[in-house]
């Protein structure tokens, strides 16, 4: 009897459909090879003595006990607290309002205006932040006007330096996510909810707050999350604008670039990814204290405001927030056809910057696109099978898995490089110094989220029955994989690989560390241009990539309507 | 079929990193190759690579740019096998502080480099680049001639206040050798009166840009940064300051264990030439620390500066308690 139920249990294991657990094995592999290895490497390093070195002699927590003991990292991590807080209410202030008005009110030109919304997100910051010194410094040429403009009224301007600077501009540059967000759930969220209520007599602000608020919920908890890790994670703006107003990337710099304490910056990244764990269990705790109405493959359709007053307001207050929040590409596009910009206005018109790109940066514009490319082809794999490991089989340890997909987004650039060189240049098993693969590598496990949380969110709005009567019907997993669950998601793998593409065209942290002779890239040479003052050069090459990015964007916005927006649910 | 399909697929996504072509060093007698790992400017870089290449057509030269903290990061994660051979312009105290990195190689000319220049060792492992002497850039629209500062305890003069711009000396070797300087000179008390009275920033590059467009009237940075603005045409000036600055200098060294030797040596060889040191000079503006060429551009000769001794060692070995605790000061 138990010799039969043994050989029977073989039978129906040799039976089983294996393609599923061989295709999971793979990326699994890649992860605990290229993934799980630096990162406990880096939780490794927190722990260590200052230095760059791993010496297991030296484990304590002092590089942790600084936050106790130094005003400085007190001061930093509460200047990060107030501003990543802040920015995170204002770009609720300035999304929401923006988002519901696109969604809601019937203005011409949607699709452009979607697509230029997302482009402050995606501008190399070292470069965004010196064109706000440009247009909002002690002499800029915004500020200039605009007192002379205010000054009947007595309001004088103040410049931009210091912790209002900092809230201001990073503002500007990540409202696009609550904006983008909001703007997909109002459009989609199920009118027959708010008709039903306007039939039972409710007023248009007790609707709001009672229906159309709780629905998109979700995704606000989602954008605000995003623009929370953006904003404690950006070193560019403080670094520029932030004046003697420090901030924990700023520490992170000085451990690195200032002492060689890899170690030192390694606890203080923790630390960063400790608060931003923190809040994501946070966000889920409020989004998912209610069951909401999900929103329905039926739809009827959404009356819009016709109203004449109504559009011409709401178009009025988008095309001011979208002018500001795009001021500095502008400066940037102006700025690249000028040699340089030292008082209120450019100096000395010229081509030269655009004329020379052909010749100068052939070579960094193939490597910029090739690497960028691969490099999304392979995460749209690995993000979208991870993202249906971790949705659909729910494997134990599933939260950790998320987790670690995670941690690259929010750790420093440098700190992901010097793992993956530690482990993969000089005597590794696996030399991989100054090759494409490294760089393909790196920008893998940063920015798989983008792609993972995309999946994630379609696949949490796909019923699990559609897949399940696949297989009742005799299909195949793959067979259904294939024909049923792919399809569904698409628009999410889409997605989720356009950011990816678009954030991988300007890095710059990671691929510093890690570029050779025949790898080196745009922001390369943009970076360098900068370091050597020479600002029109620098503008010239980002307005090619700015180009790119848009076009893309909005090709992608006239094919699939609004589910882009979807990569940026992280919830 | 299609289960083959996605079973290659995923061996292809899984085997990506076998695409790479390590690069096999070549054990050939001629040298080919040589990668430098750059500090320096661009156009300066590829202008020493020229006439390097004059002479030695054969080696094809790679650089890769970066700043000094990132390619001694790089370094460090790189070991054993860095990828680079050669070391250009960074920090003496750099070099201090990762000896081991860094091959020793008596070059040709040895005897033409003062011994204030290189490393003192017999077989030296770096020799002297550039000299970035700190001094203070005024900017000459936001302040007249009577107003401009002349000493560095001028920085600490509250008519300056909030007009005084500097990096933080945790940034960099050289943002901690200004705020050094004034340390030895003045002693504690002074700085923690400087952390009130200036700015201290995150980027060492906005130090000469705010001055330059009139954002700060006084900034503290390397005279380099100072010529190229004076070059261009901004309104701003120099000042040395009358106690005299540090006599620090910026070096070049061959990286240990790279994959170039030989490539390496000849490039230190040529690096400490006459004709280099002119094209340092020329290139960007940059003082030269052999004493038979004059001073740069705009900036005058070292006759005419007042320097006193950098003791890079004893400012090494305080560098982390001193730049933490003037941190602590500035907030």
């Amino acid at each position: 009897m138990r010799k039969q139920d043994s050989s029977q249990r073989l039978k129906n294991f040799l039976q089983k459909d294996f393609t599923p657990y061989l295709v999971f094995a793979i990326p699994l592999a890649f992860l605990v090879v290229f993934l799980f290895w630096p990162l406990i490497t880096t939780f490794l390093r927190a722990f260590m003595g200052a230095g760059a070195k791993m010496d297991f002699s030296r484990f304590g927590i002092d590089n942790f006990t600084k936050f106790f003991t130094s005003p400085l990292y007190q001061k930093s991590l509460k200047n990060s607290f107030i501003l990543s807080i802040s920015v995170v209410v204002f770009s609720v202030l300035i999304g929401v309002p923006m988002g519901y008005i696109v969604a809601r009110v019937q203005i011409p030109g949607k699709k452009l205006l979607l697509s230029l919304g997302i482009l402050p997100v995606i501008m190399p910051s070292f470069v965004g932040a010196f064109s706000w010194i440009i247009l909002m410094g002690r002499q800029g040429v915004a500020r200039h006007f605009l007192n002379i403009v205010l000054s009947p009224l007595g309001i004088t301007i103040p410049s931009i330096y210091g912790m209002f600077g900092m809230i201001f501009t990073m503002t500007l540059t990540f409202y696009p996510f609550v904006f983008l967000l909001s703007y997909s759930s109002f459009s989609s969220a199920n009118p027959l909810l708010e008709e039903a209520a306007m039939l039972m007599g409710a007023g248009k602000w007790r609707i709001f707050w009672t229906i159309t608020f709780p629905l998109i919920l979700p995704s606000l908890g989602a954008a605000c999350l995003l623009v929370f890790i953006r904003s404690i994670g950006s070193f560019g703006i403080p670094a520029i604008i932030g004046g003697e107003e420090y901030v924990l990337p700023t520490l992170i710099y000085f451990r690195v670039n200032g002492f060689w304490d890899l170690n030192g910056a390694a606890a203080i990244a923790i630390v960063n990814v400790i608060i931003t764990g923190a809040v994501l269990i946070l966000q889920k705790y409020v989004v998912n204290k209610r069951k909401y109405e999900t929103i329905s493959a039926s739809r009827s359709e959404q009356k819009l405001y016709s109203n004449a007053g109504v559009k011409i307001l709401s178009s009025i207050f988008c095309i001011i927030i979208l002018i500001v929040s795009l001021a500095p590409q502008i400066t940037i596009i102006v700025m690249s056809f000028f040699e340089k910009w030292q008082g209120l206005f450019p100096q000395e018109f010229t081509l030269a910057n655009y004329i020379k790109i052909p010749s100068a940066s052939k070579t960094e514009l193939g490597n910029s696109l090739y690497l960028s490319l691969i490099a999304t082809f392979f995460t749209a794999i690995l993000g979208s099978i991870m993202a249906y490991i971790t949705e659909r089989r729910r494997p134990k340890g599933a939260a950790i898995l998320d987790l670690a997909i995670m941690a690259p987004f929010i750790l420093p650039g440098t700190v992901i490089a010097v793992a993956l060189l530690s482990a993969f240049s000089g005597n590794a098993i696996i030399p991989l110094g100054g090759t494409f693969t490294i760089i393909i590598i790196s920008y893998m496990i940063r920015r798989t989220p983008y792609v993972y949380r995309s999946v994630v969110a379609s696949l949490t709005q796909l019923d699990p029955t559609l897949e399940e009567s696949s297989t009742i019907a005799g299909a195949n997993w793959f067979y259904t994989f294939r024909r049923v669950s792919l399809p569904l998601i698409l628009p999410g793998i889409i997605s989720g690989s356009i950011l990816t593409f678009s954030t991988l065209l300007q890095e710059l942290s990671t691929t510093i560390l890690l570029y050779g002779a025949r790898t080196r890239t745009v922001p390369i040479q943009i970076y360098s241009a900068v370091a050597d003052g020479k600002m029109g050069e620098a503008s010239a090459l980002s307005v090619i990539l700015l180009i790119v990015v848009f076009i893309i964007v909005y090709a992608m916005n006239s094919f699939q309507g609004n589910k882009m927006v979807n990569s940026f649910k992280l919830g | 079929m299609k289960k083959i399909l996605l079973v290659v697929f995923a061996v292809l996504l899984l085997s990506a990193p076998l695409f790479a072509q390590g690069e096999m060093e070549s054990e050939d007698k001629e040298p080919t190759a040589l990668t430098v790992w750059s500090a320096a400017a661009e156009d300066e870089a590829k202008a020493l690579i020229a006439a390097f290449n004059a002479h030695h057509p054969d080696i094809k030269v790679d650089v890769i740019r970066a700043g000094s903290g990132e390619l001694i990061t790089r370094l460090n994660a790189e070991q054993p096998r860095p990828q680079g051979d050669i070391l250009l312009g960074i920090a003496k105290e750099t070099y201090d502080a990762h000896y081991d990195l860094f091959t020793p190689y008596k070059v040709a000319n040895h005897d033409t480099i003062p011994e204030a220049v290189r490393d003192k060792a017999a077989t030296p492992r770096y020799y002297g680049y550039s000299m970035p002497l700190q001094a203070m850039i005024v900017n000459t629209t936001l302040l007249t001639e009577d107003q401009y500062p002349k000493k560095w305890s001028d920085l600490v003069d509250p008519k300056y206040k909030g007009e005084v711009i500097l990096a933080n000396p945790a940034l960099s070797g050289s943002a901690y050798s200004q705020v050094y300087m004034i340390y030895k000179l003045y002693g504690e008390e002074m700085l923690k009166k400087l952390a009130k009275n200036a700015v201290f920033v995150a980027s060492s590059t906005a130090v000469p840009e705010s001055v330059a467009r009139g954002e700060y009237a006084i900034g503290v940075t390397g005279e380099a940064n100072i010529a190229k603005y004076i070059s261009e045409g901004y309104p701003v000036i120099y000042i040395y300051p009358e106690e005299g600055t540090g006599a620090r200098f910026d070096a070049s060294a061959i990286i240990a264990n790279g994959p170039n030797l030989k490539a390496a040596q000849l490039f230190m060889d040529f690096l400490t030439t006459r004709e280099a040191y002119e094209i340092i000079l020329n290139t960007r503006q940059r003082r030269v620390v052999v004493d038979y060429l004059p001073g740069p551009g705009p900036l005058p000769g070292l006759d005419e500066i007042k320097l006193f001794d950098y003791d890079a060692a004893e400012a090494g070995a305080m560098r982390d308690d001193l730049s933490s605790r003037f941190s602590d000061w500035i907030q």
